[in-house]
């Protein structure tokens, strides 16, 4: 994971800094009525669109719930795949990521049935001529050999599997090795 | 002592996410939230129960002789910061605050139904509703970051600080909203009681809401960073994503399909219950709740205008976020404008609000929401 350098790190932080320090409109007493609360017409302005957007925003989650939620809740494996996609980078010495050689492989890259379909369709479509091809676009054995042993491993994990990838990518990782050239 | 820490950890982490997966998904994904605490490992056992503990004693106390949780500003930060540093953890702080508040705050239940349900019920449901909009501020951050910026989003996420800054930002945005709405918000918590409003109710949030906002995003920061090092241990790593593959994938049972009409109205009435501190009399609330419904009504309808709906869906969601800032902006202050110097009520602001979240339905139409939601790269 490459990170950005400390001067746009810092601009960054400016930025932010500065949207918190935005002038805030002078407001008095207990919100009793409506001069009470808002001291100004420009903060009773600013309360009124903070209140739209707030609206707007709790009627796309209702809309939208569960899609959104499922967006949110990606949050909680953030940086998890990308650790791993490391790791097997790592172990195969390759200059590649695990999404850079899933590119140059071709596989599917999401549950869905057509990324599925995607992954046993290069699996069957597999040739030597094809092998080659992928080997001189970098991949490496030591990446598939590692793939394979990750998948076999994850097979092996307690719990039912629910990665429904699985299967095909290590029927994948098993057919490149087979017509891996000498 | 170990057993109990694993069982612990599994029911908080494992089992609960998955029995709330058999039914909402986002019920399950948010208690799912703070897995990578398992990287330490009596941290995740323990630390929902404390969550809850700590819940409980704000819910009970407030901190403060005051009647709501805005009169503290240390709560409201505790709340933001556990709940972006682990959803779940702020799910259990939460569900600790609403039954310390029912049953330990307001011990004695007020004579009658009708002043239970007025002087009770109602704005302690109110005050709920938006201490739990802050507890869900992080996982709205981290929707509106991988749905509506999600190439940005993909391609922060292969750079860590500025994907980390970004959820800051976006949480800064959303703070900002949340401290400017809830001082109006939490009034009817006083008014149902026939109270006006204490200053020490609506100062906190005036005065220091800034210091909210700054460690919202500073908290939002350091969980991506904190996050993406425990997964620097690959087997927690693998165990993460094997659960969010049980969660996602589970089935679940379908709910009893909601009429349209039904369900507009029902929106509308939970809109008019947010925004009833800016209400004067059961008229205003009974027009405000029509002009709600007409408004959805119409964001339904829209996409029957087919060229519209096309020449929406072709403009990026943040431009058309930033052209519905803008124009309601200059309506709120032309609005507000006018009817300043002609009314103590907050009508001004409630008209302003109708006639803004109108400009909102027109650049978001429902089917426009509906399929960007569906394929979140579209946006």
């Amino acid at each position: 994971m490459s990170q950005l350098r400390g001067p746009t790190v810092i601009s960054w932080w400016l930025f932010l800094l500065l949207l918190t320090l935005l002038p805030v409109p002078a407001r008095a007493d207990n919100c009793g009525s409506l001069s009470d609360c808002y001291g100004t017409i420009l903060a009773a302005v600013v309360v009124a669109l903070a209140l739209a957007i707030l609206l707007f925003f709790l009627w796309e989650a209702l809309a939208a719930g569960a899609l959104m939620a499922e967006a949110a809740g990606a949050g909680f494996v953030e940086g998890a795949a990308e650790a791993i996609e490391v790791m097997v980078a790592e172990g195969s010495g390759s200059i590649f990521s695990a999404g850079e050689m899933g590119e140059i492989i071709g596989w599917g890259t999401s549950q869905a049935p057509a990324a599925i379909a995607q992954t046993e369709a290069v699996t069957q479509a597999l040739t030597t001529e094809g092998v080659e091809v992928m080997i001189e676009n970098g991949l490496t054995r030591e990446f598939v050999e590692a793939q394979l042993a990750k998948y076999e491993y994850a097979i092996t994990l307690e719990g039912k599997l629910i990665n429904q990838q699985l299967l095909p990518r290590l029927e994948l990782m098993r057919r490149l090795l087979e017509l891996w050239p000498p | 002592m170990p057993a109990m820490k694993d069982a612990l950890s599994a029911l908080w982490w494992y089992r609960l996410p998955a029995m709330a997966a058999r039914r909402k998904g986002a019920l399950a994904l948010l208690l799912a939230d703070g897995f990578y605490l398992e990287r330490w490992p009596q941290l995740a056992a323990w630390a929902p129960l404390l969550a809850f503990a700590a819940g409980v004693a704000a819910g009970g106390t407030h901190f403060s002789r005051c009647a709501t949780f805005t009169c503290s500003l240390v709560l409201m930060t505790g709340f933001v910061v556990i709940a972006t540093l682990a959803g779940a953890l702020g799910l259990w702080l939460w569900v600790g605050y609403v039954l310390g508040d029912l049953f330990l705050f307001y011990p004695q239940m007020p004579p009658g139904l009708g002043r239970f349900l007025t002087g009770r019920l109602a704005p302690a449901i109110l005050s709920y509703l938006l201490l739990f909009m802050l507890v869900s501020l992080p996982m709205a951050s981290q929707a509106l970051r991988r749905r509506v910026l999600p190439r940005l989003a993909t391609w922060l996420s292969r750079r860590l600080i500025a994907g980390a800054v970004l959820q800051g930002v976006i949480q800064t945005g959303l703070a900002f909203v949340w401290i400017h709405a809830v001082p109006t918000l939490i009034r009817p918590v006083f008014t149902w009681r026939e109270n006006l409003p204490s200053i020490e109710a609506v100062a906190p949030l005036q005065k220091f809401g800034g210091v909210l906002i700054v460690l919202a995003a500073l908290a939002a920061f350091g969980r991506v960073l904190l996050q993406v090092w425990s997964f620097t241990d690959i087997e927690l790593a693998g165990r993460a994503l094997d659960l969010q593959e049980l969660l996602v994938a589970g089935e679940r049972r379908a709910g009893p399909a909601v009429p349209p009409w039904l369900r507009v109205s029902m929106q509308a009435l939970l809109s008019t219950f947010l925004l009833a501190g800016l209400l004067a009399t059961w008229l205003d609330a009974l027009l405000l709740w029509g002009c709600l419904a007409a408004v959805l009504a119409l964001q339904r309808m829209i996409p029957r205008w087919r060229r519209w709906t096309a020449v929406a869906a072709r403009v990026p969601w943040l431009a058309r976020l930033a052209a519905a800032v803008v124009a309601s902006y200059w309506i709120s202050a032309t609005v507000v404008k006018s009817l300043w110097p002609v009314t103590s009520t907050f009508r001004p602001v409630t008209v302003a609000i109708v006639l803004s979240i109108t400009v909102f339905a027109f650049l978001f139409p429902l089917s426009a929401t509906e399929s960007t939601a569906v394929g979140g790269a579209k946006r």
